[in-house]
């Protein structure tokens, strides 16, 4: 049974093709300026095209992720909590709490055996969502990608006080003025971030194992900082950002065709 | 006998000079960098009326820069300012809102101007003048006329969730990508930062006799929503940004006084 997984988060569309348990394809793909509906199909033909499938082979499409009315193209939309749990069971079975932390949001499940039990989202805020961690690159002149690994470089990290990203933006311009090393005050950031994502698992109920998932997973730092808060192992699963699009496309195989 | 108030903002300074009941002088100037901003402000007020620092006898600072002021002979907290600067202009007010560049007051007080209720936002962004700011530069409008145009209804507002600066942002290239109108899109920025601004107030209770202050009170668009959702008018003074200003001014005028 060939099915289809589509969750269009705030910066970036992933999409999952399944082959009953086998992943055939997936493809993550950046909205940049174009509309969602528009990159969500250019994905999808892509993540077909990788998969060796055509259209008409696939069985069902789930939409998911903040954009997921804009999937011109599935047969249904779930909501990000179902699709979360149900990816996170296939990829580390053995996880109850699962967070996940996009572009744009952030939410925490509380789950077993692929069902969510609670869910608790943040409030949206960009202090707590991944568009911080560019707001930041871009005022110290670096990627995103190297937040992480210059986090764990820190000997002083900076307390960033500001809980608004606006403010935030503000008060790291007059550290980096008052010469704070830049390991310093990326780690206070990821710290920063990292309390939020503490925060949001203690309101849905904190029970291991604990899994990080979606695009600030793929920050070392913010990981790091969140183990040390949490007092355990977090799992970070191989591929963070497609686990919500992974449980879409099992829940479409599952579902079979209408 | 002269007398000043300086008030310095994160986003802009400003200083008022009294003479005895009389608004006299003011200037508001945006903060610049290099630390020339607090003379500046002072001196821009001082000059267009022909005095000088010694002509003044007491000069109160106020705002988050309040203890910056190197000429200032006291300062006064901008609570206690705002309260004092709106009944210069409306003395019946018992309610103020300022909405600065960075931050956000309710403030209650009493017929003296005496604070007796105040919630500050200075965490988030929302309901400031960061907001408007995102949100003009994303539409590429001047912040100064986004007021208007936001009443100025074309279609019908649309729904924007965000309060937050940067995701409002975003909805907003979203919704001009979509087609909507710039206007409608500024309704909808305005009416969520105008239900923001609402829960805040709901802390400390709105009476009648409710005065704005702070530069996000020349918004129009922002002001009538709020009008509208409290059920009451709201007082503005000519130059809505002046009001701290003027209240360290009557503190001084309280100081020169004691001391003669």
């Amino acid at each position: 049974m060939i099915a289809a997984g589509v969750d269009v988060g705030l910066q970036t569309v992933k999409v999952i093709i399944l082959n009953n348990q086998k992943i055939l394809s997936h493809v993550v793909l950046a909205e940049g300026r174009e509309s969602a509906a528009a990159v969500a199909e250019v994905a999808f033909t892509q993540a077909l095209a990788q998969a060796k499938v055509s259209r008409n082979e696939l069985r069902r499409v789930i939409a998911s992720g903040v954009g997921r009315k804009y999937v011109a193209f599935a047969d249904e939309q779930l909501a990000e909590f179902i699709c979360l749990a149900r990816g996170i069971h296939r990829v580390l079975p053995s996880v109850s709490t699962v967070l996940d932390m996009g572009a744009g949001k952030s939410l925490a499940v509380s789950c077993r055996q692929g069902i969510p039990s609670n869910v608790f989202t943040g409030d949206r805020c960009a202090a707590g969502a991944g568009v911080l961690l560019e707001l930041v690159a871009s005022v110290l002149g670096i990627s995103v990608e190297d937040i992480g690994k210059l986090s764990l470089l820190s000997r002083e990290p900076v307390d960033v006080e500001s809980i608004c990203a606006v403010f935030m933006e503000t008060e790291i311009i007059s550290q980096i003025y008052m010469k704070k090393k830049p390991s310093d005050i990326l780690k206070g950031v990821c710290q920063g971030l990292a309390s939020r994502a503490y925060a949001l698992l203690l309101s849905v109920g904190l029970a291991k194992d604990v899994a990080f998932v979606g695009g600030v997973a793929r920050n070392i730092g913010v990981v790091k900082e969140l183990e040390a808060l949490v007092g355990s192992e977090i799992k970070v699963p191989e591929n963070p950002q497609i686990i919500v699009a992974l449980g879409a496309a099992i829940l479409a195989a599952e579902r079979g065709g209408s | 006998m002269y007398v000043a108030g300086i008030d310095i903002g994160s986003s802009s300074a400003k200083s008022a000079i009294l003479e005895d009941h009389r608004l006299v002088s003011w200037s508001v100037i945006a903060v610049k960098p290099d630390g020339s901003t607090t003379r500046e402000v002072m001196e821009n007020s001082l000059r267009a009326i022909g005095l000088s620092l010694a002509d003044m006898a007491c000069i109160v600072a106020t705002g988050y820069g309040r203890e910056l002021v190197p000429f200032s002979h006291s300062s006064v907290t901008e609570i206690s300012c705002h309260a004092r600067g709106s009944q210069f202009f409306y003395p019946e007010t018992r309610t103020i809102l300022d909405m600065g560049g960075q931050d956000c007051k309710a403030i209650r007080c009493d017929e003296n101007g005496k604070v007796t209720n105040f919630v500050i936002n200075d965490k988030c962004a929302a309901g400031t003048g960061r907001y408007l700011e995102k949100v003009a530069a994303t539409l590429e409008l001047h912040v100064a006329d986004i007021g208007a145009l936001s009443l100025k209804i074309v279609d019908k507002p649309v729904t924007i969730s965000s309060y937050c600066a940067v995701f409002a942002q975003n909805d907003v290239l979203l919704l001009l990508r979509e087609g909507k109108h710039p206007n409608d899109i500024l309704a909808g920025a305005f009416e969520a930062i105008a239900e923001r601004i609402e829960v805040m107030l709901e802390k400390v209770g709105v009476a009648e006799d409710f005065f704005m202050s702070g530069g996000v009170a020349k918004n129009t668009g922002v002001v009538r929503r709020l009008e509208k959702r409290l059920g009451v008018r709201a007082y503005l003074a000519f130059e809505p940004q002046i009001v701290g200003a003027i209240g360290a001014a009557l503190f001084a005028q309280d100081i020169a006084r004691k001391r003669e």
